[in-house]
């Protein structure tokens, strides 16, 4: 057997295992399967600016994408394909290396049907979603007044009673969001129910906002549970138990979870459904 | 298979009595299928509808029952959840009379 010194191997064993990577698929030339399709993975879309969250799946739910596979979104109005804009998307990891989502802001000028493409550089395009774009948002949108209404505090309840939060920050129950919105600060308001999404896409939502809310001292910073009555014998997270700021007479809020940012006038200025990336918040509290 | 997959098949076949012994729902061969939510339609209060991707391809839509909470416990409105991660669900579902797609357990896969 000839004689290999330990530094060749290292080499060879990186060469091979790039070519085995590159064979599995998972690599960033691999792009996406034949079978892949796009899916919009929002709902609150509506005529104007608004944020789309796309993923790329295929029928066995394994998702595709990641930072390393760069993409171009194209969003389509059906019935006038020459309206077509195109965006780069940007990747977040809901699942760190598991699973996650592009996403990008159009400008829709028309409410209706629209065609989301995905194309990366390399591989096949995977099938395109279509978007229902309506004409007015649910939840207020960017630009709009946020919703004045009293929130839950710690003065009137336990940290039991008005979170699900297994590590809450008791600051973010400081404060009912109508005295915020008149304070003259700006807020940052979550609405979330963390023990319903502990592991998945919508449970680092929170985390990312108590993560990053030491570094605002002037920013108030609000939680809302999505359910009230959580101490209750009967409780269930049912429409029966729906706060009543997270319901249809205030943001009335399509899904969960939510952060909106608001100015020290009380305009919301930015919001994120569902998925939200530690740099879209911080970019929208440095703007 | 699951406690909940036996209280389904119970309620399946309870439903019907609880109706007046009318047969306005009939039990499929394979009422429990596993997939990926590629869409929710509703309201945080109250889920319309969702679509399931099969692995053949198929799409069901599919309408929450009345009162049926995800995994027994969490709000239904959890099905986004899914459709963002990607995150397969089993659906245990029955046909109504009109051909809707009654799903009476919804939980992870």
């Amino acid at each position: 057997m000839p004689d290999v010194r330990p530094a060749t191997l290292i080499v060879l064993a990186g060469f091979v295992g790039s070519l085995l990577l590159a064979a599995c698929g998972s690599g960033p030339a691999a792009g996406f399967p034949e079978d892949s399709f796009a899916l919009i993975a929002n709902r609150d879309i509506a005529r104007g600016a608004s944020r789309v969250l796309i993923a790329v799946s295929d029928a066995d739910g394994k998702r595709y994408g990641s930072p390393e596979v760069a993409v171009e979104l194209t969003a389509t109005p059906l019935d006038d394909p020459d309206r077509a804009q195109t965006r780069p998307g940007v990747f977040t990891w809901i699942v760190e290396d598991a699973a996650g989502l592009y996403r990008a802001e159009f400008d829709f000028e028309r409410a209706g049907t629209w065609e989301v493409s995905v194309r990366a550089a390399a591989g096949t395009d995977p099938a395109p979603a279509t978007l229902i774009v309506y004409e007015e948002s649910l939840a207020p949108a960017v630009g709009r007044p946020a919703v004045s209404v009293p929130t839950p505090t710690l003065g009137e309840f336990t940290l039991e009673e008005l979170t699900t939060d297994p590590s809450p920050d008791p600051a973010f129950y400081d404060l009912s969001l109508d005295e915020a919105l008149a304070n003259g600060r700006r807020t940052v308001l979550v609405f979330s129910t963390p023990a319903y999404c502990q592991t998945s896409a919508c449970g680092p939502l929170l985390e990312t906002v108590k993560g990053i809310s030491p570094s605002f001292p002037e920013v108030d910073f609000i939680h809302v549970e999505v359910y009230t009555g959580l101490t209750e014998p009967d409780f269930a997270p049912d429409a029966a138990h729906l706060a009543p700021a997270a319901g249809p007479d205030y943001w009335n809020l399509p899904t969960e979870p939510w952060a909106f940012v608001i100015d020290g006038s009380g305009v919301v200025t930015a919001r994120f459904e569902g998925v939200m990336g530690e740099d879209e918040l911080l970019d929208a509290l440095d703007s | 298979m699951s406690v909940r997959l036996v209280a389904m098949a119970a309620l399946v076949l309870m439903l019907p009595a609880c109706r007046g012994g009318s047969a306005d729902l009939t039990r499929e061969e394979d009422t429990v299928v596993e997939g990926t939510v590629i869409a929710v339609d509703g309201t945080l209060a109250a889920v319309a509808s969702f679509t399931l991707r099969l692995p053949d391809g198929r799409d069901l839509v599919l309408v929450p029952a009345e009162g049926v909470l995800f995994d027994g416990s969490a709000p239904i409105s959890h099905l986004q959840d899914h459709l963002a991660s990607g995150a397969p669900v089993r659906v245990g579902y029955v046909v109504l009379a009109d051909g809707t797609l009654s799903a009476v357990l919804v939980e992870d896969a």
